[in-house]
């Protein structure tokens, strides 16, 4: 890449939640929190999501709900 | 001697102590997933008896949502799959210790969750299940044309299938 710069799955950079203004964020909406999590079952960072910091915070206490109830895996072992 | 003596002052006190505890009914969510080999009726039942609980504790049952049966994301009492109840409540704060333990000593439940919500957090739940009940009434023709769609793409294969084994 010209910038030199690792960009990877996400080159999006606008916050989804933003663009789609979605104001709270549902811990069992599993479709919406599947994709931020990497394949290993970790949060992806804003850096890399884009997400703004308002619903990255937002988005890990849904994802720490989901996890307490099943919904999501803590982790994913190969 | 057998008069009880009275304190006006005391008593007044004592009143006020007694309503300012009543007054906050906080809202909760609780989400209850129960044993995944449990038929409709015992469902019921089980529902029933959490109802119970909460009632006892000094709760009412808002909503109650059944989510069915779902795979869960790891095993929980050995456990692939759980029945999930999403449950809208009011309690007393004081009463919800004794309700979790009452979840905890039930065997039907294998877990558990209580969420503490604001009240705008319970404006935004009103608003949703009155869309939702709006959106279902809706949705409901859409799963028996996916059915048909099934049954016939599996019959379009039975008959591949057919063509393929002689030659």
């Amino acid at each position: 890449m010209a910038t030199g710069k690792k960009r990877g799955f996400f080159t999006q950079k606008i916050c989804r939640f933003c663009a789609e203004k979605i104001e709270y964020i549902d811990f069992h909406d599993t479709k919406l929190l599947k994709p931020l999590i990497s394949e290993r079952g970790k949060i992806v960072p804003s850096r890399i999501s884009g997400n703004c910091a308002h619903h990255q915070r937002q988005l890990t206490e849904a994802v720490k709900r989901a996890r307490n109830i099943a919904l999501l895996p803590f982790s994913v072992e190969y | 001697m057998s008069e009880i003596p009275t304190y006006p002052s005391l008593r007044l006190t004592v009143a006020g102590a007694i309503t300012q505890e009543e007054d906050p009914l906080r809202h909760y969510q609780t989400v209850i997933i129960l044993k995944p080999d449990l038929d409709e009726g015992h469902v019921d039942e089980a529902v029933e008896k959490l109802t119970g609980f909460l009632e006892k504790n000094g709760g009412k049952s808002t909503r109650l949502e059944k989510w069915g049966k779902k795979r869960l994301a790891y095993r929980i009492r050995k456990n692939k799959f759980g029945y999930y109840l999403n449950w809208f409540h009011t309690c007393d704060p004081a009463g919800i210790a004794p309700f979790e333990k009452e979840l905890q000593l039930f065997d039907q439940v294998i877990k558990y969750m209580v969420i503490k919500l604001e009240e705008k957090d319970f404006e935004r739940v009103l608003k949703q299940s009155d869309q939702s009940e709006a959106s279902e009434e809706g949705d409901k023709e859409e799963p028996a044309k996916e059915e048909a769609k099934k049954e016939g793409s599996e019959a379009d294969k039975k008959e591949d299938n057919k063509e393929a084994a002689p030659a």
